[in-house]
């Protein structure tokens, strides 16, 4: 699994990235747990659904929030420097899928960025490079 | 989450779902108070022009003709 540290904000806002989660290419659509959109005190903005595990098609809330990594600057994972690429993104309830992560990274999140995912290490780079450890 | 939404909602599904998608497949509808305010190309147009005309949280966004989301196993807890 890769797993990263990402920060989820109401739109406009750029916060630390301290919420765990996890890349995953098979999701089209990123996800949040319910705690996050508590912390966030996020309004839904309507209605999404989801194929869940047993084939069924699941309601639940949609939410616009601001999602975005942090970003090595110069391509250089020791550099101290950073930048954050804050992506406005609807959001659906993670609700209890999968309580293991804040958020879960889809392809509507990944597909801005050029991934290459290793061994043991996902190289992300966007206007610039991350480099994130994996467990 | 806000009756609004319900009501929003019932809106798009009674007297605009069957035009918009006949045209409009993957575009952003900005519906408020049961009435379509427009409709937009990309998310964040429709949510910028809704949060100043109506306010946070107190509209609702339809992105045309959605089908339900795939989620990788992974992300549901399955491996």
């Amino acid at each position: 699994m890769y797993i990263v540290d990402v920060a989820v904000s109401s739109p406009g806002l750029l916060t630390e990235p301290n919420y765990r989660g996890l890349i995953d290419t098979g999701a089209m659509c990123t996800l949040v747990s319910p705690q996050v959109i508590e912390d966030l005190q996020a309004p839904a903005y309507g209605k999404s659904s989801y194929v869940s595990a047993n084939g069924q098609v699941q309601e639940t809330e949609k939410y616009i929030l601001s999602v975005s990594l942090r970003f090595a600057a110069d391509n250089n994972p020791d550099n101290d420097a950073f930048f954050q690429t804050p992506i406005l993104l609807e959001v659906l309830n993670l609700g209890n899928l999968n309580p293991k992560f804040d958020v879960i990274l889809g392809m509507d999140f990944l597909s801005r960025f050029h991934i290459v995912l290793e061994a043991d290490l996902a190289l992300i780079t966007g206007l610039s490079a991350a480099f994130h450890h994996t467990e | 989450m806000g009756d609004h939404i319900e009501t929003d909602l019932r809106a798009y599904d009674e007297r605009y779902r069957e035009t918009l998608e006949e045209g409009c497949t993957g575009m952003v509808a900005l519906i408020y108070d049961g009435e379509l305010q427009g409709v937009y190309d990309h998310l964040s147009s429709a949510y910028h022009t809704g949060r100043e005309s109506f306010g946070e949280g107190k509209f609702t966004l339809i992105r045309i003709g959605e089908k339900p989301a795939e989620l990788g196993a992974v992300g549901i807890g399955l491996t």
